[in-house]
């Protein structure tokens, strides 16, 4: 063996001696939110476990999630497309002004007059209005993400949903909380 | 010559003079040469049933330890019999401590520490070949050629504090948990990575890497949890799922802590306490961290 052969193979194994004698091998901390997964999963069932018009039932299925890309990439990484009942979803990321017209459920972490704002847009639309940690639930806003008990819950707005015609089912009703 | 020959040559060298004085035990000393020769013939168990009459805890018979030690470990050299490695360190061990106690020196003792420090080694780098063919079970084979390790580093050298090499064993195991952990999703590997960290940080408090390796870990489990959501999963197993993951949180969180006390400045614990205050909705302290982060990581 040369020696600049013998030098490198002693340097590498030095190495390697070194790498287990420290255990250096940091394993890589897991960034996913897992309050986006558990968001993902209550669109999912906000989707598939209510009941909408009549009139709601053409055409695809939409969810528009407004200014929350991460949201998006996450269900569609976990849960693709699936149809929801008849209908093939369509999932839309909705940027600054885009209109939430024609939307099944409609996603935003606005709060305030920026809330307000979509919510006019919307009207009395049957459209369900999703938002996360409102101090109380506003008027038009038909579900709330809260922290409750240090998990990741909903309160659910039974009169806005009937507002909109949308038929929440029992479990999604069994499962809200209360404040 | 081959070195095998001229080993037995450098024994037969030093019992000349031994020889010679032929106290305190003559019949010792016949047996002790005996032996020596049966073991160049390579009749290693005729060479110890001929000395072994001698091991007791006579310190003068300290030199019959030695050479049934040594023949041991010629006789594994030969066979790859773990037995004879592991009694042969025993025996050497044994022939350093009873010569320790007579306060005086002996020609033979170079080649009893040699012959004890190359079997050392050897267990080490067995103990290193096993965590790196590390499969579910093994750790109680490791960590007992690191025990044979220790006997042969403790005999030389008395008083010697492996903590740190016994705990890169562990984190090491850890590691291999991961691996198989991360390619088969068996719950035992988790938990071994859990308690291998944990033995690791037993023995090394101050191993700001292995609190921090031992806190992912964890937190990536919390997540894993989350992962297991699919389109079947039901709302009340969302909750469940929730509640098994914050409990992964929680434990992640003293441990991410326990690394920021030990380097309070290195921007991946601050990013890992972020992230785990942030799963735990302690939202205030995930803004704080992240900040510091932030700041960390700008420097």
């Amino acid at each position: 063996m040369k020696r600049g052969t013998l030098w490198l193979t002693l340097g590498a194994l030095a190495a390697a001696f070194w790498a287990f004698r420290t255990g250096q091998q940091d394993p890589k901390l897991d960034t996913t939110d897992p309050h986006l997964l558990t968001t993902a999963q209550y669109l999912y069932h906000f989707a598939k476990d209510n009941d909408w018009p009549a009139a709601s039932k053409q055409g695809p299925f939409v969810i528009g999630v407004k200014d929350n890309p991460a949201l998006v990439r996450i269900f569609a990484e976990n849960y693709g497309t699936p149809p929801i009942g008849d209908q093939p979803l369509l999932l839309e990321e909705l940027e600054d002004e885009e209109a939430a017209e024609g939307m099944h459920i409609f996603y935003t972490d606005a709060k305030g007059d920026a809330l307000q704002a979509e919510l006019n847009g919307i009207g009395s639309s049957p459209t369900l209005v999703m938002t996360r940690g409102l101090e109380a639930l506003s008027k038009g806003v038909t579900v709330n993400l809260i922290v409750h008990e240090g998990l990741l819950r909903y309160e659910l707005n039974q009169q806005d949903a009937d507002r909109r015609g949308v038929l929440v089912g029992n479990r999604i009703t069994s499962w809200a909380v209360t404040r | 010559m081959g070195r095998n020959a001229l080993r037995w040559m450098t024994i037969c060298l030093w019992m000349v003079p031994a020889l010679g004085q032929a106290q305190p035990g003559a019949e010792l000393d016949r047996d002790v040469q005996r032996a020596i020769m049966l073991g160049k013939a390579g009749e290693f168990a005729r060479g110890l049933d001929v000395v072994e009459v001698h091991l007791d805890e006579d310190v003068r018979h300290a030199e019959a330890w030695f050479i049934s030690g040594f023949l041991l470990k010629e006789w594994y050299k030969q066979s790859d019999n773990l037995a004879h490695r592991q009694e042969a360190m025993q025996r050497l061990a044994r022939s350093l401590t009873l010569q320790a106690t007579q306060g005086r020196s002996s020609e033979w003792l170079p080649q009893a520490r040699q012959a004890l420090g190359f079997l050392g080694d050897d267990c080490y780098d067995d103990a290193v070949a096993a965590v790196n063919t590390f499969q579910t079970g093994d750790e109680a084979k490791v960590l007992v050629l690191v025990d044979q390790y220790e006997l042969a580093v403790q005999a030389l050298n008395p008083g010697t504090n492996l903590s740190a090499e016994r705990a890169a064993f562990h984190k090491n195991i850890a590691h291999a948990h991961a691996t198989l952990y991360a390619a088969t999703s068996d719950e035992v590997h988790f938990e071994g990575i859990q308690t291998s960290y944990r033995e690791a940080i037993a023995l090394t408090p101050d191993d700001a890497t292995a609190w921090y390796n031992l806190a992912v870990h964890v937190y990536n489990r919390g997540v894993g949890v989350m992962k297991e959501l699919g389109l079947e999963t039901s709302l009340g197993e969302i909750i469940e799922k929730q509640q098994a993951s914050r409990a992964h949180f929680s434990e992640a969180l003293p441990a991410f802590e326990s690394a920021l006390e030990l380097q309070p400045g290195r921007a991946e614990i601050l990013l890992g306490l972020a992230t785990v205050h942030h799963a735990l909705h302690n939202h205030a302290e995930r803004d704080r961290h992240h900040a510091a982060w932030k700041n960390a990581r700008g420097r």
